[in-house]
């Protein structure tokens, strides 16, 4: 099989099927690929396999970004993830034949671009087991890769985080943790080296010693203070007895440090997580916690791949709240006000790369805590929602200075909220306007 | 009572000044001689030098300051958390502020750790140790010692609270007479009106420390630093191996100061407070260990003090025998006296009871005026005048029955070494080695 391969340049039939073969990647495939069943990448060039593959799942035709790729040898390629692996000729038409199935289904037999990645996740997914299961991967900050979404996000390690979030808000993945990993505060980086060091100065050159108890004579001191050097036996040095019994005429109660650096003595050394990418020394209390998960395509994903539409669709809640909105901000710019009054329009937008790796419940509860609080500040009836990160009130009949003044009372508590939970890292911009001057 | 009065003036007036010394011969010889004659004499003489002292000391607090030495304080406890926070504040408040302060946690069962480690962390404390396993109070201390790094060793009680020059006072001692080895704080009851328990512990501890110890000290007999403030130079404690198995260690490791040849000194304005037993039950215990030690330590083993040898010293042998005769041998005479009373006396015994208490009140009154010439809290302590005249029943009764049962369980039981206090572990092998 494989000498009939190699003896045609670029196209290889095997049983019912035909397989594109793509050494060097050209624009001139991309007319030619949707006409056949497979790709089979023959190059050893890893730049040229990346290329090609970056090409292929990231194009806009279905039929080519969903197209089963396979590699012609065995690779210890990074990017195999985002293939069926290496072809093998009693596995790999079955595979192949599933996947055309599907995209058949997908497309209808029609030729639509799909420029949504959320549409093209679930597709992908649809179209292979419906599992997006991450992969272990040094190279990727997070230390975890995802087939497929990682060839959009090269570079940007946690905005699929942003997608993720998105498809398990529309109902479309199911997840399952599978892993927990903790991020140097600086960069983002997982490689991390674990450190004892001398709560005083940092030092890794600290020595434990055991703390030798003497029961008769109340003697108390490291170990080496009894052990002469060479010597197995141990004599106490105030009252010159030897120690023969743990626990009888002796015991070790505890563990005492010391810096060979500044000369300190602790009981408890500073675990300290040396980030190997910038070197930044983090304290384990400060380092990023993210939650690495599996996903899975739900019934609902399934119900949107086949028939465009889902059971629940929260986005259209979403969306139906700001209709209502707008609604109720055109009725307002029709109303005639008495005095200086008049109606605003509050926009309240908070910007956090933390957003896009913290999990699903604590953002809910973190948003939650937001309404919460513009609520107490605000008592005249409004209408608020929200809408990715920016919330949107209403405030009826309102004075100009009122409005002003109330715009600084939440800007103030919502600077402390946010940087109690999300740290510095966070941009915070409230700006109100007038509905009958917009 | 009133129809009596009479009846018992004429009773006095008739038996004469040498009568009067045959019935009372155990007050007039032993305890107005020592307690009062003594005592007033060596306060007067303290009172007239005191010109000369201040000098001396105003010179020392100079030197102190001058030198600036860095100190180790070390608080040896179990359980004792709840106290921790407070006590850094109290030293916080320090004139003296050059130490570092080491707690040792010997194998607490409650929050003492958490509580120690964080504020470890917050700087309050220098070094937080814990012992997993319980080693009891001596081997606290000694950790304690092994790391600490000061010219001076201040050992402290974590329960106590010090007046803001407490610690300056209890070092400068030193640089007043340089073969001073270790200097005694003046420890008083805190909270003295909670109980009436605490109340007369108020009284005694002002008669027995802040007075007492004036003139043990100004005698050079002192023998006892409390272990709830103590100033010891770093150098001699090192020397004499850090503390022995207790319970007493306090006086068991002065006892070994004075036996290597370093002097005693207490520090009267050294001011501690210190929370004494709230009930009469919990002090019995506290008061049965204590006296057990007298036994323990003085009586076997520094017995080697009242012997001729090379490192014979007369104020050891005085400072000793009179601990162990005013607490033991006058303690077993008091029940001689007694029977001596009812026997030659039995029908005098209503004249006599009375004028015991009558004499026991006045001299009670008298020590109390000694305290109140002598206090620098007269104002706060003006309140214990009118518990004085309990005094008798208290010290002359209950606390004479805790000792004598004391004294008798040790003596012939060496029931010490059973004391929960310290773990069986260390006490069972003291008792092998007759520690």
């Amino acid at each position: 099989m494989l000498k009939a391969l190699n003896k045609q340049l670029n196209s290889f039939k095997h049983e019912d099927f035909t397989y594109l073969k793509i050494g060097t990647w050209n624009l001139t495939f991309e007319k030619s690929l949707p006409e056949y069943d497979g790709i089979i990448l023959s190059s050893t060039n890893d730049s040229e396999i990346e290329k090609t593959i970056l090409a292929i799942r990231t194009h806009e035709n279905p039929t080519i970004y969903l197209a089963p790729i396979y590699f012609l040898s065995k690779t210890a390629n990074g990017l195999i993830i985002h293939t069926e692996g290496v072809f093998n000729e009693h596995k790999s038409n079955e595979i192949t034949r599933s996947i055309n199935e599907k995209v058949a289904r997908i497309t209808g037999g029609q030729n639509t671009a799909h420029k949504s990645l959320e549409i093209k996740l679930m597709n992908y997914l649809y179209t292979r087991d419906g599992k997006l299961t991450p992969q272990k991967n040094r190279l990727i900050l997070s230390g975890y890769s995802y087939p497929f979404v990682d060839c959009y996000y090269k570079g940007e390690d946690f905005e699929k985080y942003k997608l993720f979030k998105q498809c398990i808000k529309n109902e479309w993945l199911t997840d399952a943790l599978e892993d927990r990993v903790q991020l140097c505060v600086q960069c983002y980086d997982s490689y991390m080296i674990y450190k004892e060091t001398c709560p005083k100065c940092q030092s890794i050159n600290i020595q434990a010693h055991d703390i030798v108890h003497h029961f008769p004579c109340a003697h108390i001191a490291p170990i080496k203070q009894f052990k002469k050097e060479d010597e197995d036996e141990m004599t106490c040095p105030k009252c010159d007895k030897l120690l023969r019994h743990i626990g009888i005429d002796y015991d070790k109660p505890s563990v005492v440090f010391s810096c060979k650096n500044c000369d300190n003595n602790f009981q408890h050394a500073e675990v300290i997580s040396e980030c190997h990418t910038c070197s930044h020394q983090n304290k384990l209390e400060d380092l990023v916690e993210v939650d690495i998960k599996a996903y899975k395509i739900s019934m609902n994903g399934i119900m949107k791949v086949e028939h465009g539409t889902t059971v629940i669709n929260e986005e259209n809640s979403v969306s139906d709240r700001m209709k209502i909105f707008e609604q109720l901000v055109m009725q307002e710019q029709s109303r005639t006000f008495i005095a200086a009054n008049s109606s605003f329009v509050v926009e309240i937008d908070i910007q956090s790369k933390l957003f896009k790796i913290l999990n699903a419940s604590f953002l809910n509860q973190f948003w939650k805590d937001i309404n919460d609080i513009t609520k107490n500040y605000v008592s005249n009836p409004i209408y608020s929602c929200r809408k990715e990160e920016t919330i949107y009130l209403l405030m009826i009949d309102k004075e100009e200075l009122a409005v002003s003044n109330l715009i600084e009372k939440l800007r103030y508590n919502l600077s402390i909220l946010l940087e109690d939970n999300l740290g510095s890292d966070v941009t915070l911009v409230i700006k109100s306007q007038n509905v009958n001057e917009s | 009572m009133k129809e009596h009065l009479p009846e018992y003036i004429t009773y006095w007036n008739e038996v004469g000044l040498g009568r009067f010394i045959r019935v009372f011969w155990f007050f007039v010889i032993f305890e107005f001689t020592r307690y009062v004659v003594i005592d007033y004499i060596i306060l007067a003489i303290y009172w007239f030098t005191s010109k000369s002292r201040e000098k001396k000391w105003t010179e020392a607090q100079g030197q102190l300051f001058l030198e600036n030495p860095f100190i180790s304080i070390i608080i040896p406890g179990k359980n004792e958390g709840k106290h921790l926070f407070k006590l850094t504040k109290s030293l916080a408040e320090q004139t003296y502020k050059n130490f570092e302060l080491i707690i040792v946690d010997d194998g607490s069962d409650d929050d003492t750790p958490m509580i120690g480690r964080n504020l470890e962390k917050q700087g309050l404390i220098d070094l937080f140790l814990r012992n997993e396993q319980r080693g009891g109070k001596a081997s606290a201390a000694n950790l304690a010692l092994q790391f600490s790094s000061g010219k001076y060793i201040v050992h402290l009680d974590a329960d106590c609270s010090f007046d803001r020059d407490a610690i300056e006072n209890v070092l400068i001692p030193f640089y007043m007479d340089e073969r001073i080895g270790a200097v005694g704080g003046n420890v008083k009851v805190r909270n003295s009106e909670n109980s009436l328990a605490e109340t007369l512990q108020a009284i005694e501890y002002l008669k027995t420390v802040s007075v007492g110890r004036i003139v043990t000290s100004y005698l050079n007999i002192y023998k006892i630093i409390s272990g709830a403030f103590g100033a010891f130079k770093a150098d001699a404690i090192n020397d004499v191996k850090g503390w022995d198995i207790g319970p007493g260690l306090d006086g068991d490791i002065t006892v070994k100061f004075r036996k290597s040849g370093h002097k005693i000194y207490f520090s009267p304005k050294a001011i501690c407070l210190t929370s004494a037993p709230r009930n009469f039950k919990i002090l019995a215990k506290q008061r049965l260990r204590w006296d057990k030690s007298i036994i323990r330590f003085r009586v076997r083993k520094h017995n080697d003090v009242f012997l001729p040898h090379a490192n014979f010293k007369w104020n050891t042998f005085f400072a000793l025998f009179e601990n162990i005769f005013y607490n033991v041998i006058l303690n077993f005479t008091w029940w001689i006296y007694m029977i001596d009373l009812i026997v030659n006396f039995s029908s005098s015994l209503k004249f006599i009871i009375l004028m015991n208490l009558t004499l026991y009140i006045v001299f009670g009154y008298v020590q109390m005026l000694s305290i109140y010439l002598f206090s620098e809290r007269r104002k706060e302590e003006m309140r214990l005048w009118k518990f004085v005249w309990m005094m008798p029943f208290y010290t002359g009764t209950f606390l004479r029955l805790v000792r004598t049962y004391a004294y008798f369980k040790e003596y012939f039981f060496k029931s010490s070494y059973d004391d929960p206090w310290n773990p069986h572990k260390s006490s069972r092998q003291a008792k092998i080695y007759k520690l």
